[in-house]
């Protein structure tokens, strides 16, 4: 158990390091790109002067070393600079930007996980018969179709053909407010106890969310019915069978649990990509997320806000690879113990 | 548990084909093994001839892919191949049990042995109230007892990746004694351990099966392993039984080609260093050869080995070979 514990504090020690990497490189590819962040910010028609005035202001002129330790000391303390796009410090953009992508992700990660294990269990129980053959058509498609592919086909569908739900993109229909207090509106919402606004958040939700978890629901899917394919003929099942262990005991505990750890590691990398999927998918429903928010920065040359988003990121990847790392490592005491004999 | 109606185990032509993308392989095509009650028989023969497909048969665990052609496996008068699920169930809960070759593979990594042993025989006991958790538990300690597992407490809580090869396979075979079974089949249960823990199990195994008055089919490559453990032996190949006989007659008169074969390979002390093995292989199971599977093979071949499959004819006492030229 020490040994467990010292293993995760070295992992969250090393994680800095790779936070600090991971800044530089931003930082040096964003200042080395073409354009003069000063001028982009100005515009066309502003004076020479004020431009060099931004130029100091931003450190523009110093040498770059000296420029990143002023924009780490800043990035330490969150402030990241002003956004030139929108005019307001970055991290006040985040604080609006981020909550509404998270929401929209983990409503998809629930799903995702939810179905892509039940679907992979259905799939491996009737391994090769016909809910086995439709799963995996519909995966195939799913995995092979992107979710912007998915986005616009489900607006079509479901905001155009049959309109049950809202086409028109943002987190609220217009006219219904909940107070800010942590900037998700379905927590905020359940607080102020506004459940008309909950509900209405919740449909603004789906279909993007929806759009956004197909790919890897499918994914998911795919994988866990083929670990549970390959180890139903493990030794260790026959020898449960041949022990006359009852079939829905040996599926439930023996099969299941060793079979859905490959899943559950490939769900980190999963949380993660679809903050790179919801960029279209916030665009085409125009969900006002942090992903969309990244991308317009980047379009833009709005390096401040770029670098933020792309560290913000950064942590939420780690975060979620540890995260994971101990969900594993609890199902598999392989892990937390230390494989001795092995 | 019917210990008194435990009448012997046998096995009547049984085939059993593969299905697979370009065909059928026909693995197992005929074997027969007749054992009384507390005898011991080995079963050997080379890599991929179908040994552990019998022996899976019997605990219908055989993959999705195997058909059941045609056969008999008689157990207490009763046909295990017709048995529904939930007398399946009752004979692998009762009567039955494998130790499997490996037994790192055999537990599952991520319980506790005290998990396994205690799940694995929930439905061999007999006390269905509240209480079978705990005579479980006490069954499995004294089993792991039994297999000479030192402080089987701290095993029960230990994981198997925790254990040494030699002590996963004591509980393997811990698992399989834990409750009153009549017939073990072993595996070739000390190929994947080194050999000083090899001597160590097969007494286990021939200990216990004496003392527990148990059936055992032993399957093994070593023909030395077969001379000390067993009372009978089935020299299998290519999934056919081709000799049956007393253990020691066997070795001493073999009677089959093959058998010869065999007994040829062991390395002699005092002989001209290694042996040679057999020349060629195994052969293709998706077009198995009409007459006799070892004519390939068989330096005594004769044309009419070539076309009519050989049968097991009585060659001595409690003797029987399939072989054409026997007796020519």
């Amino acid at each position: 158990m020490r040994e467990y514990v010292k293993y995760f504090v070295k992992r969250i020690g090393f994680s800095i390091f790779v936070l600090i990497g991971l800044s530089i490189v931003i930082f040096f590819i964003s200042r080395v790109v073409p354009g003069d962040p000063a001028r982009i910010s100005l515009g066309p028609n502003a004076t020479e002067e004020a431009v060099q005035q931004l130029r100091t202001k931003m450190h523009l002129d110093d040498p770059l070393l000296l420029q990143y330790v002023y924009w780490m000391e800043g990035a330490v303390q969150g402030d990241f600079g002003d956004s030139l796009m929108t005019k307001r410090s970055v991290i006040e953009d985040v604080r609006e930007f981020l909550p509404a992508s998270l929401e929209l992700i983990f409503l998809a990660a629930l799903i995702h996980i939810i179905f892509g294990m039940v679907l992979g269990v259905v799939s491996a129980k009737y391994n090769g018969k016909w809910p086995d053959t439709v799963i995996r058509i519909f995966s195939y498609v799913g995995i092979a179709a992107p979710p912007f592919v998915m986005a616009v086909l489900f607006l079509l569908i479901f905001g155009y053909w049959i309109p049950i739900l809202p086409s028109i993109g943002g987190r609220l229909s217009p006219g219904i407010t909940v107070p800010t207090v942590t900037g998700f509106v379905s927590v905020d919402s359940l607080i102020s106890g506004n459940f008309h606004a909950l509900s209405d958040n919740f449909v603004h939700l789906i279909l993007p969310a929806i759009a956004l978890a197909l790919g890897n629901m499918f994914q998911e899917a795919r994988i866990t019915r083929s670990t549970m394919v390959d180890n139903s003929g493990k030794d260790y099942i026959l020898m449960m069978r041949s022990q006359g262990v009852k079939n829905g005991l040996i599926n439930r505990k023996y099969l299941f649990k060793p079979s859905v750890i490959p899943t559950i590691s490939i769900m980190a990398l999963d949380f993660s990509s679809m903050f790179c999927n919801a960029f279209l998918v916030e665009t085409i429903f125009t969900y006002p997320g942090l992903s969309r928010y990244a991308i317009n920065a980047m379009l833009r040359n709005d390096l401040n806000a770029v670098c933020a988003v792309v560290l913000i990121l950064g942590i939420i990847f780690i975060i979620a690879n540890i995260a994971v790392d101990i969900i594993v490592s609890i199902l598999d005491p392989r892990i937390s113990i230390g494989s001795g004999g092995n | 548990m019917g210990s008194e109606k435990n009448t012997g185990f046998e096995i009547k032509d049984l085939k059993i084909s593969f299905k697979v993308f370009n065909g059928e392989l026909k693995v197992i095509d005929g074997v027969n093994i007749k054992l009384n009650r507390g005898e011991r028989m080995g079963l050997v023969g080379e890599a991929g001839c179908g040994k552990t497909t019998t022996l899976k048969s019997v605990l219908g665990i055989l993959p999705k892919q195997a058909m059941l052609k045609s056969g008999q496996i008689m157990f207490n008068g009763e046909d295990v191949l017709k048995f529904n699920s939930a007398q399946m169930q009752k004979f692998r809960q009762e009567s039955c049990a494998m130790v499997f070759q490996d037994p790192s593979s055999a537990l599952n990594p991520i319980f506790k042995v005290k998990d396994l042993m205690i799940n694995g025989m929930r439905n061999s006991l007999n006390t269905k109230d509240k209480s079978w958790e705990k005579e479980a538990y006490g069954r499995a300690v004294k089993a792991l007892g039994e297999v000479m597992l030192p402080d089987p407490k701290r095993i029960m809580e230990n994981y198997p990746f925790q254990l040494s090869g030699g002590m996963r396979q004591r509980v393997c075979i811990a698992m399989a004694l834990a409750t009153d079974r009549h017939l073990l089949l072993a595996d070739e249960p000390t190929t994947s351990l080194d050999v000083t823990i090899q001597e160590q199990i097969l007494h286990l195994i021939h200990k216990l099966s004496v003392e527990k008055d148990m059936s055992l089919v032993l399957v093994t490559h070593s023909m030395g392993v077969i001379r000390e453990m067993t009372d009978r032996v089935s020299i299998m190949y290519a999934g056919t039984i081709m000799e049956v006989g007393d253990t020691k007659d066997v070795l001493e008169n073999p009677g089959h080609p093959y058998t010869r074969a065999l007994i040829d390979c062991i390395p002699k002390l005092t002989g001209d260093g290694v042996a040679e093995g057999i020349p060629g292989r195994v052969p293709d199971y998706l077009n198995p050869p009409k007459g006799c599977r070892y004519v390939e093979r068989c330096p005594k071949a004769t044309a009419v080995c070539r076309e009519e499959k050989p049968q097991l004819v009585e060659c001595g006492p409690n003797h029987m070979v399939a072989c054409h030229n026997f007796g020519r």
